[in-house]
């Protein structure tokens, strides 16, 4: 079996050592502590001081993208070696650090998860301190190409439309039907809501009792966030059907009812 | 392999006087791209100018005067394309090739063919149509002067659609733009003219119409005129044509090919629907070809600028191929949202009916893009033969199948399994390309009338050798320098992009199977979308790992996009809703986790799984640091599995065989596993575990083989390990074992190494993690896991004695299709078939001296075994299957050693070619079979209509209604009872406590089971505290797919018909129970009033 490794892969060539740095504590190693260091605060703080929430998830997603990078830097192997190992570790720290959270009294909180991370960043940052992120004028060689992106570009188009095309089916699809149901108990006034997750109607709701049929309301028309309620009478014992006005061959079309006892 | 030298365009005059550097960049890409504008321009121009002459004539003549005309002029067309006889395309291949002074000499003669051809077919139909019974092409022979002016029209027809081809070897086609706007002017011009002098028949239209069109040909010819003055000029030239027959008749009989399909479907519609449904097609189709005029417009545009040189045309492609994609993939997404917009402006009617067409139609511009672009190719190859017959079989197959879809289901039926051929067409087609692009192939350099060097290149991009080609000698210019072309041979890691994309459409038709299925499109046609799409997405990353060509960043992308995607098909077709029973009972324990800010509470789904929390954690994570909601979360989490998954698998095998082939192959054997597609891309526990299995053992693998390991080395596996064991039970203490055989094995082969050292170390601690965590408080694992071996134990049992068996393939009452079953056994086979012989290999080679986990793959592999086994019984084959996700480990380290041994695939010769696709249709056929084995019958593999205790075919609008109405309006961890399906729901989206038999030891079915209510139900609701009843009153519409409506023992399981509807409706009637939701499937029954309940 012979060896692949070093068989034109640019990824196997790419490996970048960690720089030898200055001395510890030195001014440059301070300063990078603070420079690295600052989204993790920003989003401890936002997370602390109920900072809005699209705020404290992009400066988490920073931080978390800059601690990831100093991970994936700091180690002597190839890209993809250095890819498994980050994406690995980042899933048994989350489990670990879980099991750590459902231990302290907040318990498992969005605050507590976002503080809990910040803290691992910090450790990570401050055993990386060493390791240089690469500048903006950078020139990276081999991992990331331009050449051939149509492709992803397109392929990544082609997933998204078939994502989309999929849910727009499903949820169109997934879309509740007519239904009705008690709604409310305020005292003795009890009432049903009539609701669906596509138009439908007109409807007719009709109170069924010893005393007969009684119509409490026709013309009914539902939809996604347009319920109707219908307060009914106290002290009787009957049904509530919601039927469709349109007249079918069978007679009136029942689409759900409901039987109880009214105090 | 023809090449020629590059030679001027006789009829690009411009040609000749532009300066060579200007020159030098039409014959590029400006070049095509100015063809594919002026095409488009072309038939942007002639539509509006045609929108104004019909609304002239509309205004100015009579309705049925323009019924006549517009009949002729459509006949008209129809004939001059009929009578074109292929030589439009024959001449743009043809002319760069053809001397100078010759090029104008065979237009003509080709011209006057054509117009002959024509016109005979327009005179015999002129004569014809007067034994229809009425219409108005009648009125084109009503006298001989209409009759011959129809001929002459339809003559005229046939030479300028030939010369529009022609003159595209010119310049960047604005001659035929020019002549095209001139024409449509002049119709105008001509019917303004007719009309004031009183000229009000059809004839009249068609006349200027004619007229018009006799108008723009000057136009060609002056645009075209010869600047070099050839003595004694032939007019016509028999000889000329000398040798084109064959090649016109394969370049027309190609073009007919082409066009067949999309005109027939409106009579296969007519025929299998309505006509009525024919009109909303036809206007969908209409409006679709303004999609498809791009990608025709693109390859046309390759074709003619090509200059009949395919080495440079290969170039190209590598951008325009994109190009067309992206511009189709974009007029998608303004068609696809906009079709209702669009189709309103023809009714109302047409915006219902026709928007499904058209948003499934606009689809295939992609694979037009890829089929137009092989037909460009073989063209300039000077193949047209070759690709007409391609061609020809695949449009006798689109109309197949469109018949087939239009039986089917119609409209919708024919669009979608044309679309489905179409994809895979484009399959096809796209592998030809790309084999093409990639050939070594000669780049023709130095080129002089005389002679054409060829240099042979490797693939490497080394010059391997060089051929002189004699080439007759042409008169005239001198030759133009050739633009130099980019290498032959791209970057091998460039290569991964073509195959991400065409794995990328498999997820698209993924997507479609799953629109289908929710459109309850019949299952069949749903079944083809599925595997199609799958095959799409499988197919391409396995014929990229067998190639012998291909570098190992390319072979580890391929594998790690299959996990990727494939992992993405899931969610193409299930995209909002967790719908297996592992997946919503995790989803509970989610919730839970969620609600008490703790682990470990009760979760009656699946107590187990509270006590293995890692997943859940996982996910709660990503949602509160994220923001996230539960199912986006879990998404982001299995795809970052998939991603450790397939890495460490690979990764470790490389480490092990020194070998990125090996393990390629081995990490796509592995996924034909039975679990791999259905099980383990669940949102459950093990798809967590087992990934983060394989990652400590690649941890332990890239230990640095020092005499004494530091601590912080082991830092990692020590974690991974802990992660594990609270992640999954069964993972955890397999892994456990492994890494203890792992260390013996070690221990006995090389004796005392830091790496036997650390793998003992890593597994002890593994087997005290997994042992203390089974032995927290409350942790049910030993009982769960007894259970499930004494329910395996006793099945094999009844096995032996025979009081027991399985159906392995017909199940629930469902069939099993045939191909499914042959596809099931073939891969069973196969695998036996490669594992004699993979053993074999290895026990010669003595494969697992490459070290001691090799020697325990091997060992693995042998198990295998078992796992077919395991489907004689129904209680064996839910654990052997599982297993089956650990032993396809070895299975495929050892088939994969076998491979790289065997070697002959990996040649690069005519045989090599064969074994490879040899090898890349078994790894298809076994990669189908088991997930057709470890997925079950077909309705649990794509969504569909409601089926009764199904899971993912029960959560359904209604299901998912009643649940999402408990959540909202029952108080959070209310007791229920209900079927299995409404109680997963309940649980994980309602928020409730569903009762079981599992979690609270007393079986209630009979409350939802038992034909009539008895004081024994009411004891049970007491028993229970059941505070609400959930009922599926479609429950008596048919037997439980899954083999039970409630749970494993539960009331009367052995029945052989549905649960009475009587039974379901029971608590109707019952005194103190409220009826207090109905959606007319799910009722929801209050049943705190009986007495004792809480």
């Amino acid at each position: 079996m012979t060896s692949e490794m070093s068989q034109g892969d640019p990824m196997a060539a790419e490996t970048i050592k960690p720089a030898q740095g200055e001395g510890s504590g030195s001014p440059d190693l301070q300063a990078r502590l603070v420079q690295r260091s600052i989204p993790v605060l920003a989003a401890m703080a936002s997370q602390i001081l109920v900072g809005p929430r699209v705020l404290t998830v992009a400066l988490v997603l920073i931080s978390l993208a800059v601690s990831g990078l100093l991970v994936f830097r700091s180690m002597d192997t190839t890209a993809t070696d250095r890819a498994l190992v980050v994406t690995g570790s980042a899933l048994v720290g989350l489990v670990l650090l879980g099991l750590l959270l459902a231990l302290v009294p907040a318990g498992l909180t969005a605050r507590s998860w976002v503080l809990g991370v910040a803290l691992g960043e910090l450790v990570i940052i401050f055993a990386t301190l060493r390791v240089e992120l690469p500048g903006p004028t950078r020139r990276w060689s081999g991992a990331i190409r331009t050449r051939g992106l149509g492709w992803y570009v397109a392929g990544v188009v082609v997933l998204a439309a078939a994502v989309g095309l999929s849910v727009g089916s499903t949820v169109h699809t997934d879309a509740a039907p007519v239904a009705i149901s008690v709604q409310a108990e305020q005292g003795t006034q009890y009432s049903v809501a009539v609701s669906s997750g596509k138009v439908r109607g007109p409807l007719t709701v009709v109170e069924t009792s010893a005393g007969g049929s009684r119509v409490l309301r026709s013309g009914v028309v539902v939809g996604p966030g347009n319920s109707t309620v219908v307060a009914l009478q106290p002290g009787i014992t009957g049904q509530v059907k919601v039927e469709l006005e349109k007249q079918t061959a069978k007679g009136r079309s029942t689409l759900a009812h409901l039987s109880f006892i009214i105090p | 392999m023809t090449l020629s030298p590059a030679a001027p365009d006789l009829l690009a005059d411009e040609s000749t006087r532009t300066p060579r550097r200007s020159l030098r960049r039409i014959g590029g890409l400006d070049r095509v791209a100015g063809i594919t504008a002026t095409l488009v321009g072309t038939q942007a121009v002639t539509s509006l100018l045609g929108f104004i002459f019909w609304t002239i004539a509309a205004h100015r003549f009579t309705v049925s005067s323009i019924g006549v005309a517009s009949d002729a002029t459509s006949t008209m067309q129809l004939l001059g394309s009929l009578g074109m006889l292929g030589f439009g395309t024959l001449l743009i291949s043809r002319l760069p090739a053809v001397a100078f002074d010759r090029r104008r000499v065979l237009v003509r003669s080709c011209l006057v063919v054509v117009a002959l051809a024509s016109a005979m077919l327009g005179i015999v139909v002129a004569a014809s149509v007067g034994l229809l019974p009425s219409g108005g092409l009648r009125a084109v022979a009503a006298t001989p002067a209409d009759g011959a002016l129809f001929a002459v029209g339809v003559a005229l027809t046939g030479v300028t659609l030939v010369v529009d081809q022609a003159v595209l070897t010119a310049g960047s086609g604005l001659v035929q733009l020019e002549r095209n706007t001139v024409a449509s002017t002049a119709k105008i011009g001509f019917l303004i003219a007719l009309s004031l002098d009183h000229q009000h028949g059809g004839m009249a239209i068609y006349l200027s119409w004619v007229l018009g069109t006799v108008v723009s040909l000057p136009v060609v010819a002056l645009r075209t005129r010869n600047p070099v003055v050839i003595r004694r000029p032939r007019w016509l030239d028999r000889a000329a044509l000398r040798g084109t027959w064959r090649d016109a008749a394969s370049h027309h009989v190609l073009n007919l090919a082409l066009q067949a399909p999309l005109m027939l479907f409106p009579v296969i519609i007519t025929v299998s629907a309505s006509t009525r449904s024919t009109g909303y097609f036809t206007t969908a189709l209409l409006l679709s070809g303004f999609v498809f005029i791009l990608p025709y417009a693109v390859s046309i545009g390759l074709f003619a600028a090509s200059d009949g040189e395919h080495a440079s045309m290969r170039a190209r492609m590598r951008l325009t191929i994109p190009f067309g994609i992206a511009a189709s993939l974009a007029a998608d997404a303004v068609l696809i949202p906009l079709a209702p917009v669009i189709l309103r402006i023809f009714g109302s009617g047409y915006a219902l009916h026709g928007v499904t067409a058209l948003r499934l139609i606009v689809l295939a511009g992609l694979p037009f893009v890829i089929k137009d672009h092989f037909v460009a190719l073989r063209r300039v190859e000077a193949r047209p033969g070759a690709a007409a017959r391609l061609i020809l079989i695949t449009s006798i197959l689109e109309v197949a199948a469109a018949v087939v879809g239009a039986r089917l289901d119609g409209t919708t039926g024919l669009c979608l399994v044309w679309l489905g051929l179409m994809y895979i067409e484009a399959v096809f087609f796209g592998a030809i390309l790309f084999r093409e692009m990639r050939r070594p192939s000669g780049t023709v350099t130095n080129r002089s009338p005389a002679e054409v060097v060829v240099r042979e290149v490797d693939p490497g991009g080394q010059l391997t050798g060089q051929a002189v080609m004699a080439e007759p000698a042409h008169p005239g210019p001198d030759p133009l320098p050739v633009a130099p072309a980019p290498p032959a041979v791209t970057r091998p890691s460039s290569r991964l992009g073509p195959v991400f994309f065409l794995m990328s459409l498999g997820v698209g038709v993924e997507a479609l199977a799953a629109v289908a299925g929710n459109a309850t499109v019949t299952p069949a046609g749903v079944d083809a979308l599925f595997w199609a799409g799958l095959v799409l997405i499988f197919g391409p990353a396995a014929v990229t790992v067998v190639s012998p060509r291909v570098t190992r960043g390319v072979r580890l992308g391929a594998v790690v996009v299959l996990g990727l995607l494939l992992q993405i098909s899931r969610y193409a077709l299930f995209p909002t809703q967790f719908v297996f029973h592992d997946e919503l009972a995790h989803a509970n324990t989610l919730r839970l986790i969620q609600l008490s800010h703790g682990l470990f509470s009760a979760n009656p789904l699946l107590p187990v799984s509270s006590y293995y929390p890692g997943l859940e954690l996982v996910t709660d994570a990503i949602h509160g640091l994220t923001g996230l909601d539960n199912r986006g979360s879990a998404m982001v989490v299995l795809l970052l599995c998939r991603i450790v998954m397939t890495l460490g698998l690979y990764l470790g095998l490389e480490r092990i065989t020194g070998s990125g082939r090996i393990a390629a192959i081995a990490s796509v054997c592995y996924v034909c596993n039975e679990q791999y597609l259905f099980f383990n891309s669940q949102y459950s526990y093990q798809s967590l575990a087992l990934p983060l299995a394989l990652f400590a053992v690649y941890l332990l693998l890239r230990l640095p083989a020092t005499s004494s390991l530091r601590w912080r080395s082991m830092l990692l596996p020590f974690a991974t390990v802990a992660a594990i064991t609270v992640s999954h039970h069964l993972t955890a203490a397999l892994l456990a074992v492994a890494l203890c055989a792992w260390a013996l094995v070690e221990r006995r082969v090389r004796g005392r190494t830091p790496l036997g050292r650390a793998v003992a170390q890593t597994g002890a601690l593994s087997v005290a993690s997994v042992l203390a965590w089974a032995f927290i408080p409350g942790n049910p694992v030993r009982t769960y896991l007894g259970q499930i071996a004494t329910t395996a134990g006793d099945a094999v049992t009844a096995f032996v004695e025979r009081k027991q068996s399985h159906a392995l393939f017909d199940a629930g009452g469902y069939r099993t299709p045939t191909w499914e079953i042959i596809v099931s056994v073939g891969s069973e086979l196969l695998v036996v078939t490669c594992m004699v012989l993979a053993l074999r290999s290895v026990w010669r080679h003595r494969t697992w001296r490459t070290g001691s986990l090799a020697l325990l793959l091997c060992l693995l592999s042998v198990i295998w075994p078992i796992v077919p086994a395991g489907h004689l019984t129904g209680a064996t084959s839910e654990v052997t299957d599982r297993a089956s996700g650990f032993v396809f480990l070895g299975v495929g380290f050892v088939v994969a050693s076998w491979l790289e041994l065997s070697g002959r695939w990996r040649r690069s010769d005519r045989v090599g070619s064969r074994w490879r696709i040899l090898l890349g249709g078994g790894l298809l056929v076994a990669f189908v079979g088991q997930t057709i084995l470890g997925s079950g019958p077909q309705w649990a593999q794509t969504p569909g209509s409601f089926l009764v205790s199904s899971d993912s075919r029960s959560v359904d609008k209604a299901n998912l209604a009643a649940a999402h109405w408990e959540a909202a309006h029952l108080p959070t961890g209310s007791r229920i009872i209900a079927d299995r399906d409404a109680s997963l729901l309940a649980g994980s989206i309602g928020g409730l406590y569903p009762v079981t038999h599992v979690a609270d030891g007393i079986n209630g079915s009979a409350i939802l089971l038992s034909p009539t209510w008895t004081a024994a139900d009411r004891t049970l609701v007491r028993r229970l505290r059941i505070a609400y009843v959930v009922i599926d009153l479609r429950d008596a519409t048919g037997l439980p797919r899954e083999g039970i409506y409630y749970e494993s023992g539960e009331y009367d399981q052995n029945r052989t018909s549905p649960v009475p509807l009587s039974a379901l409706t029971k608590l109707n009637a019952v005194a103190g129970v409220t009826r207090i939701y109905d959606n007319g499937s799910l009722v929801i029954y209050d049943v705190r009033a009986i007495e004792g309940a809480s």
